[in-house]
């Protein structure tokens, strides 16, 4: 046999050590990883410094990366920036309302839970409202309330607040009201100091200005500091217990007596929310178009019979509703409302203010036929 | 050699890089269909290409290092099988080499897909032999991602080779 010659064998010698090689390769490739599958986060140890090498080497690129990433997002989103813009704006300004409202409408119902401590007489509600609108006029102050007619006011009823008394409602409508408060000059009422409990009248004395309580008996004695409470004696408008204010001054008028100067427990310009008080036993579907203290009467007039005299009022109809008001009842008079030819219906009003509604029949009993009095 | 030296050292820097620092950035705003480009074998094609040019041997050290960037990349656990993986395809692309005559661009464009193919499949089978999970699904994504590489790599062997690659064929190693 030949021998090999040297390039040969020296090329079997270079494949035995490629082979060999590649051997190692995989065999070291194999064994790597078993001990990765055994050992896991703990073959991570001993490389640590690579690790943070090959980090160091990336991190940078890696942030510069993405800033150029986030800024071709943009660049590729520019058309949707506008409409994501506008959606936000306005979600936005509806989050910002609903703040305003939610921040408005808790310190609202922090007010009114302060309601909830009050001890009202049990003939008594509270009704709550809010204050829509003032209207002033030189001293006057009138404040107008959502509250009308539909929820059960009366012109003459108190109207109070977190702290006191406001003063009274002048005129209904059908959903609100308008208040005269106390300040205004032509307002008054009755009251008593809660400590020495002399009595007196506390009158406006315009918007700003405290108000008057001039004594019943001048001799009485009234102290600077001292509560003025309604006095709600029997033809008081107000109930009675209600704070008017606290005396802040003790002067002489120009006839030398005494009054006292009295500064209101409300600030009645920043008002917001107030009670109206009624009468529990008010019905609210009572029709009121007149004062305080008079019901509510409607006449319904009959058909005309066909052939026999309908009944007519005195402007000449013959249906309808003769409502009553104030005027109607001023005086002591009997008025004729309305006759036909056997029918005579008759009102009497007396000066205590009792109405009669008389219906007269004549010849014959035509069924309309009623009294009501008051 | 010095040359190879160099090359091999800028061509692993570059796919590093792109393979870890780069190409993730891209996974915040790409949709799924778009995870071509996350699946891209660069640092698995270093040994191959140095193998295609250099020789096998060549080819095994390249690949080592490469491994070694891939796997200290990464959470434990890429180590080996990228060894395994990484070296033996580069060996074999040195003996393809050297008994073939890879001329054209589709010859090369050829070897080195195949080659992709073969690395990605050993490297997913070592994974599961230690590992226990199913490796990857070779989805048409992986296809097209491989196709890529095998792409690039080819026209990087193209540009290349006339300054590194020795006629294997006519040589003894």
């Amino acid at each position: 046999m030949a021998s090999l010659s040297n390039k040969d064998q020296s090329v079997n010698w270079r494949r035995r050590f490629q082979w060999t090689s590649l051997i190692l390769v995989i065999v070291l490739g194999l064994a790597v990883a078993a001990f990765e599958s055994r050992r896991q986060e703990e073959a991570y140890r001993p490389w640590g410094i690579v690790y943070n090498t090959l980090a160091k080497l990336c991190d940078p690129v890696r942030d510069k990366m993405l800033k150029v990433v986030m800024i071709g997002r943009r660049v590729g989103n520019i058309w949707d920036i506008e409409k994501e813009n506008e959606k936000l704006r306005r979600e936005l300004t509806r989050l910002s309302v609903e703040h305003q409202l939610t921040v408005e409408e808790l310190g609202r119902l922090t007010r009114l839970s302060t309601f909830a401590s009050w001890q009202i007489p049990m003939d008594l509600s509270l009704l709550p409202g809010d204050v829509t609108g003032v209207i002033t006029d030189g001293d006057g102050f009138l404040m107008i309330i959502n509250r009308g007619r539909d929820d059960g006011l009366r012109t003459g009823d108190s109207v109070v607040a977190q702290s006191g008394l406001v003063g009274l409602v002048r005129r209904v409508m059908d959903e609100s009201a308008l208040v005269q408060i106390l300040s205004d000059p032509l307002s008054s009422t009755g009251a008593v100091d809660r400590k020495t409990r002399a009595r007196g009248i506390v009158h406006g004395a315009g918007r700003g200005q405290p108000l008057r309580f001039t004594l019943e008996n001048e001799g009485e004695p009234v102290d600077i500091g001292d509560d003025v409470i309604t006095s709600g004696f029997e033809n008081s408008l107000y109930p009675k217990g209600l704070m008017i204010g606290r005396i802040a001054s003790i002067e002489l008028n120009t006839s030398g007596l005494p009054y006292a100067r009295i500064e209101p427990a409300i600030e009645y310009s920043k008002l917001d929310e107030v009670m109206v008080v009624l009468p529990l036993n008010r019905s609210v579907t009572e029709d009121d178009t007149t004062t305080k203290g008079l019901g509510s009467y409607q006449i319904v007039m009959p058909l005309a019979t066909p052939g026999t005299s309908g009944m007519a009022d005195t402007d000449g109809a013959t249906t309808g509703v003769l409502p009553l008001t104030m005027d109607d009842m001023t005086s002591a008079t009997t008025q004729t409302l309305a006759t036909s030819g056997t029918l005579i219906l008759e009102m009497t009003t007396t000066a205590t203010a009792a109405t009669t509604v008389t219906a007269t029949v004549d010849e014959d009993d035509t069924g309309n036929s009623g009294e009501k009095s008051e | 050699m010095i040359r190879t030296v160099i090359f091999t050292i800028v061509y692993l820097v570059v796919a590093e890089l792109l393979e870890f620092a780069i190409i993730p950035q891209f996974k915040a705003i790409s949709a799924e269909q778009v995870n071509i480009i996350l699946q891209l074998r660069l640092l698995a094609m270093a040994g191959i290409l140095i193998g295609l040019m250099r020789g096998r041997m060549s080819g095994l050290i390249t690949a080592l290092f490469a491994a070694a960037l891939f796997g200290f990349s990464q959470l434990p656990g890429y180590l080996g099988a990228s060894i395994v993986s990484f070296g033996l395809t580069a060996y074999l692309a040195g003996v393809i080499s050297f008994h073939l005559r890879l001329q054209s661009f589709l010859s090369r464009l050829f070897w080195i897909f195949l080659l992709l193919i073969g690395e990605s499949l050993l490297h997913g089978l070592v994974r599961r032999i230690f590992w226990h999970y199913t490796a990857q699904d070779f989805t048409i994504y992986t296809w097209i991602a491989l196709l890529l590489t095998a792409l690039f790599g080819t026209l990087l062997m193209m540009l290349m080779a006339p300054y590194l690659k020795r006629y294997q064929i006519f040589s003894r190693e």
